[in-house]
């Protein structure tokens, strides 16, 4: 039993334990409980007082959210306004954050258009963009901008103030819209909308209105920033068009295509209906300078501009001749600051001219009379320059310039004519080597010549002839005075020296032939009058011959003298008649065999050859060349003289068996003075005048006159005399009826 | 003959050279007629000459390839006297180059010209 009272003893100990601590606990519970009362209370206050300030700082975070949030819009904002310079990217970038930020539909810039005063659409999102311009006043960007106000507008529908027809969108119920104001001055409105009655609050209007303000800051400065880089842009397309017109204008030398260009740039550039570049001496300057009251300004390059054509009726002359003209410019071109022509620029429709265009175009006046006096400047030079080039290559004389080393630069086609050199092959020689001038010439240029020296050379010619040639030698110098080199001009003078030298031996001659009879002359007369001789009647008498001879041959040589002077002076002329020519002929046969009786003469011809000719010139002819033909052949032999009528003319020929002729003098011996050099002088064909006489007497009379000769075969003689008017007896035409008249 | 010095006559106009030997021939001289200047030389180189005149502008031969034929024989003691009608500078000084004692321009008087000759010969009057 001990055994269940032990555990019951223990039992209920331990329960009275437990009723004891619950007593107890009890007690303590009550004041556990005030206090745990109190203790829950007081936590209550302060949970209380912890969740108004976790309100008042979630409000505050919210606040500062908020802010950080407008803050961050606003930089956003900043960010994107400053991250373009362009006017349309700035708005339209703008528009969208904006939009964006408030969560509204759509909205619009508009920006005021000064010139008209009305708010244009510049910028729309979730509209179509149409042209829209409200003037101030109207429509709510009109009121906005009018009022200089921010419109907050809960329902469009109930405000009086909303005119519905001007609205940018139908369904559009609410409305913010500010005035976009930079530094004070207003540019325009900005307005988001809102299909929902009263979507924007008080506060989405306030952040509305400082990003709006940055919005106006930037498109101010992408206005200031685009109105500069339009003003760059223009001033460098002046600037471009500038040069443009100095390339156009000055590159051609030509003056026609000068003025076509700038009347091209001129309707290209200012898009003006019709242009016209006049000059000195047009009827249209004659014109507008007879309008007293502008004449004065044209003539001193001040230009008229007009808008208004019609109303200027001292044009009205003037506009008459230009067709239907509203606006027009006139622009003097001065050269050398005279008036030397005009721009004249004509609009068809209304044209207010800018500034930047009359710049332009009194730009481009004055390059036109730059260019129009270089043009006439150069078409001087071209015309000088062609002018001495043709001069140069005209001249007669030989011209070599060289430089100061008297290295060939030019000749001129003489000296190639002159000297036979080709220019290619004196270009770049030195002139010394073609001209061996004497050392005298060296020094002087070696002295630096002053001034021309003259001087007649004799050079070689590439064809080995020797030339005569007068040449002046002087320096060639620029405008100050340098040397450049030299230029020589000179001139041939082998013929002339010739014509000396044959001058010279003909003086010679002419006075050894007259002496020659004189001699004999003036010797039998001294002989006769010999104090201690007396001579017999037969001796005197055959003296007195002698003279007498000697008398005829001077006076035949002193009759020469005056035909060749007569010839030379033009006054020779013919007297033609109709004659027989055979009996001439006959006579002087006659004659001359019984001068020479070592000779024998034989003639063959015709009965009869009558034609128009000056009898006794053709004598002197005939006679003449049965003179050379006896002189020539010095040891006798047969002279004969043949006279055959041919078609249209008769040739009358005379051949000795004598010396001959060379070959190369058969030409010469026909000039004046010409006598064949290498022949014993006294031989030589006469002075020269006999057959110079007798070839301008065959001359005269439309014949001809040569000789066939081989040197020490004998020469024959031939001259032609033509047939007109003329009679032959046909009996004595063949040869074989032809019978000598003489013998 | 021993006074009758040869004197050749070198001329082509006939009539002169007849005038000359007419003169000569009335002096006492014997004149040697030459009318060309290889007949001249022939006569030159046959005779005994004592003088010669001497005209230049002669057929074939001129006086000048006369007288250097004459200077060039070497005799140089006969003396020559050019007649000619040839009145320039040159020719006189070319005459005196070549020795000639006198040059005569014709037209001359032809007493003159024998006197002259006497006077060279020392023939006295």
């Amino acid at each position: 039993m001990t055994s269940f009272v032990i555990p019951l003893a223990v039992l209920l100990a331990l329960f009275l334990a437990i009723l004891f601590w619950l007593i107890l606990s009890r007690q303590f519970d009550r004041r556990v409980l005030k206090m745990k009362e109190k203790t829950e209370q007081g936590m209550a206050d302060q949970l209380h007082k912890y969740q108004d300030s976790l309100q008042t700082q979630r409000i505050l975070y919210e606040k500062v959210q908020q802010r950080l949030e407008e803050i961050s819009t606003l930089h956003r904002i900043a960010m994107t306004l400053n991250s373009t310079l362009s006017l349309p990217e700035v708005m339209q970038q703008a528009l969208r954050e904006m939009v964006r930020i408030f969560k509204a539909e759509s909205g619009g810039i508009f920006l005021q258009e000064k010139k008209r005063n009305e708010l244009i659409l510049q910028e729309c999102f979730g509209i179509s963009k149409t042209p829209v311009a409200l003037p101030v006043g109207k429509g709510i960007a009109g009121i906005v901008f009018q009022q200089n106000f921010p419109f907050l507008i809960g329902d469009v529908e109930s405000d009086p103030n909303i005119d519905l027809s001007s609205l940018i969108r139908r369904s559009i119920k609410s409305i913010m819209a500010v005035p976009l104001i930079v530094r004070g001055r207003m540019i325009g409105t900005v307005e988001l909308h809102h299909s929902l009655s009263s979507y924007f609050k008080e506060e989405d209007l306030n952040l509305f209105e400082v990003i709006s303000s940055s919005l106006a800051m930037a498109i101010d400065n992408a206005k200031m920033y685009q109105e500069s880089s339009e003003n760059l842009e223009k001033r460098l397309d002046e600037l471009f068009t500038l040069y443009h017109v100095t390339q156009v204008v000055s590159s051609p030398l030509n003056p026609d295509v000068i003025l076509q260009r700038l009347e091209n740039l001129i309707l290209q550039t200012l898009k003006a209906s019709s242009t016209a570049v006049l000059l000195e001496g047009d009827s249209d300057i004659t014109t507008l300078l007879n309008i007293k009251e502008f004449s004065a300004s044209l003539l001193e390059g001040v230009p008229l501009f007009f808008s208004d054509a019609r109303n200027q009726e001292v044009f009205a002359s003037w506009l008459e001749k230009n067709g239907d003209v509203s606006s027009f410019g006139i622009i003097p071109i001065l050269i050398d600051r005279k008036l030397g022509g005009m721009i004249k620029v004509c609009y068809r429709d209304h044209h207010d001219f800018i500034e930047e265009e009359a710049r332009l175009l009194l730009a481009l006046a004055q390059q036109a009379g730059i260019s129009i006096k270089n043009a006439r400047l150069y078409e001087e030079v071209v015309k000088e320059k062609k002018l001495l080039d043709s001069l140069f290559t005209s001249i007669a004389d030989g011209v070599i310039t060289t430089d100061k080393k008297l290295k060939i630069i030019s000749v001129n086609p003489a000296v190639e004519k002159i000297l036979n050199w080709k220019e290619e092959e004196l270009l770049n020689t030195s002139f010394l080597s073609i001209f061996h001038i004497d050392t005298s010439l060296q020094n002087e240029i070696d002295e630096s010549i002053s001034g021309p020296s003259y001087r007649e050379i004799l050079v070689k010619a590439k064809d080995g002839s020797e030339k005569f040639l007068s040449l002046a030698f002087s320096p060639l110098r620029g405008e100050s005075g340098d040397l450049l080199g030299f230029v020589s001009v000179f001139r041939d003078i082998s013929k002339v020296k010739e014509m000396e030298q044959m001058k010279s031996d003909f003086i010679s001659t002419v006075s050894h032939e007259l002496r020659t009879p004189l001699t004999s002359i003036k010797g039998y007369i001294a002989t006769l009058l010999h104090p201690a001789t007396t001579f017999d009647h037969a001796t005197q008498r055959e003296f007195l011959q002698i003279m007498n001879r000697e008398v005829d041959r001077l006076s035949g040589l002193i009759s020469d003298l005056l035909e060749v002077s007569r010839i030379e002076s033009e006054k020779f002329h013919t007297n033609p008649r109709l004659l027989d020519l055979i009996p001439i002929a006959k006579q002087l046969v006659d004659r001359y065999k019984q001068l020479h009786p070592k000779h024998g003469f034989s003639c063959m011809g015709p009965e009869k050859v009558e034609l128009e000719f000056d009898g006794s010139q053709i004598e002197y002819v005939m006679q003449h060349l049965l003179s050379n033909a006896v002189k020539y052949s010095p040891k006798g032999g047969d002279v004969e003289i043949q006279i055959q009528p041919e078609d249209e003319r008769v040739c009358i020929s005379v051949k000795d068996h004598g010396v001959g002729i060379p070959f190369d003098e058969q030409e010469k011996i026909f000039d004046r003075f010409h006598r064949v050099d290498n022949r014993p002088t006294r031989w030589a064909y006469g002075w020269g005048l006999g057959l110079f006489i007798a070839k301008k007497v065959v001359e005269a009379h439309g014949g001809k006159i040569w000789v066939e000769s081989i040197l020490g075969g004998g020469s024959k003689f031939i001259f032609t005399l033509p047939l007109k008017n003329f009679v032959v007896e046909k009996e004595g035409m063949n040869d074989k009826s032809s019978r000598h008249f003489s013998h | 003959m021993i006074n009758h010095p040869v004197i050749l006559v070198i001329e082509d106009d006939e009539s002169i050279a007849n005038l000359i030997k007419i003169n000569l021939d009335l002096t006492g001289f014997k004149a040697v007629l030459a009318h060309d200047g290889e007949a001249a030389i022939q006569m030159f180189d046959c005779n005994p000459v004592s003088l010669v005149l001497l005209d230049l502008m002669l057929p074939g031969k001129d006086g000048w390839e006369v007288l250097e034929h004459i200077n060039a024989k070497g005799l140089g003691k006969i003396p020559v006297i050019v007649t000619s009608a040839k009145t320039q500078r040159s020719d006189f000084a070319k005459g005196a180059e070549m020795g000639v004692v006198d040059y005569v321009t014709k037209p001359f008087d032809p007493y003159d010209l024998v006197q002259r000759i006497k006077e060279i010969l020392l023939i006295p009057n």
